[in-house]
């Protein structure tokens, strides 16, 4: 999970978890982010579209570029609402978009089906 | 002899005035424009980004609530109140500033501008490259503004069209006459053209700054 909000991330690896779905990284920087997923190889990937100076689409194109496992596994979140982004998300090899008040285990299955 | 060479340093002075003065619009555009971008960051980065939080965290709590606890139904009323004031800011934060609009450009603004109004606006907008932030901001307010008053004359629809031509970008919005004298400034602040009426309105601007 990649934000530059570490409340956010906080709240949101222990409502994940609560749920069931194990959090395995989290980092609030591109560069951190590249680095987590070359050691840890995460299942599902989810980047906030901005990351403070930071681009959330940058990372999503370099990480499927680089990990092609990774195509169509990739949530960008925001708080911001979905219709801000459509435009956006247009073209691009992620999973979906979920606004971060929806955000939760069921919303990323029905994106991601078939997971472990 | 004099006369005419106090004259033309008077016209030379004054040219210089006009000069000065627009370079100052331009700088007083640029600072309206950075400040409200600005709000719109602070109250996503802030009170939008605590808000979403508080209510995930309000939900951890009643998940750990037993299912007959009576808590539960007044933690599930704050939780819609929270989802109510999240909106809130939502729509506000977007009034302020289109976030869409220095992330990604003129085009797609427009489109989220587009599926967002209240009536049908159709686009025709070929791929644009990144522009001067003026020149989109005014670009962007030329369009929104006919779209809002066409929504409150209750029009049936509105159209834009936009083409990048000889250095000069081209819009011309169907569907409304109306723009308020701020834009008109704006228009005429970048050294563009702005022609209104027939239900239409017709603008260009350059698409650099005027330097000096």
């Amino acid at each position: 999970m990649v934000d530059d909000n570490q409340r956010f991330l906080e709240v949101a690896r222990r409502s994940l978890e609560w749920q069931g779905l194990d959090v395995v990284c989290t980092a609030t920087t591109i560069d951190a982010a590249l680095g987590l997923v070359e050691t840890e190889r995460p299942d599902v990937v989810l980047i906030d579209v901005s990351l403070g100076e930071e681009s959330g689409f940058d990372l999503l194109r370099q990480l499927t570029e680089r990990y092609a496992y990774l195509v169509g596994r990739i949530i960008m979140i925001s708080t911001r609402a979905e219709e801000d982004y459509t435009d956006l998300m247009d073209g691009t090899r992620a999973a979906g978009f979920l606004a971060k008040s929806s955000l939760s285990v069921a919303a990323i299955r029905v994106l991601i089906p078939g997971l472990p | 002899m004099e006369l005419v060479a106090a004259l033309a340093r008077q016209v030379a002075g004054l040219v210089e005035l006009a000069a000065e003065l627009n370079a100052s619009r331009l700088r007083l555009m640029a600072e309206l424009d950075g400040a409200y971008q600005r709000i719109e960051r602070e109250l996503h980065d802030g009170v939008q980004q605590r808000l979403t939080t508080t209510g995930m965290e309000l939900r951890l709590v009643q998940a750990a609530l037993p299912d007959d606890d009576p808590a539960r139904a007044a933690l599930a009323g704050l939780g819609e109140q929270l989802r109510g004031m999240e909106a809130e800011v939502r729509t506000l934060s977007r009034r302020t500033f289109p976030a869409i609009l220095s992330e990604a450009g003129l085009g797609p603004a427009l489109r989220s501008l587009a599926r967002q109004a209240s009536l049908p606006v159709e686009l025709s907008v070929p791929p644009l490259p990144r522009y001067p932030a003026l020149v989109e901001t005014t670009a962007y307010h030329v369009v929104s503004e006919v779209v809002a008053h066409a929504a409150r004359t209750q029009a049936g629809f509105v159209s834009v069209e936009i083409a990048d031509r000889d250095g000069s970008l081209r819009l011309v919005v169907t569907g409304g006459s109306e723009v308020g004298q701020v834009v008109r400034d704006r228009v005429d602040a970048l050294g563009g053209r702005l022609e209104t009426g027939a239900g239409r309105v017709a603008a260009a601007l350059p698409v650099r700054l005027p330097t000096g």
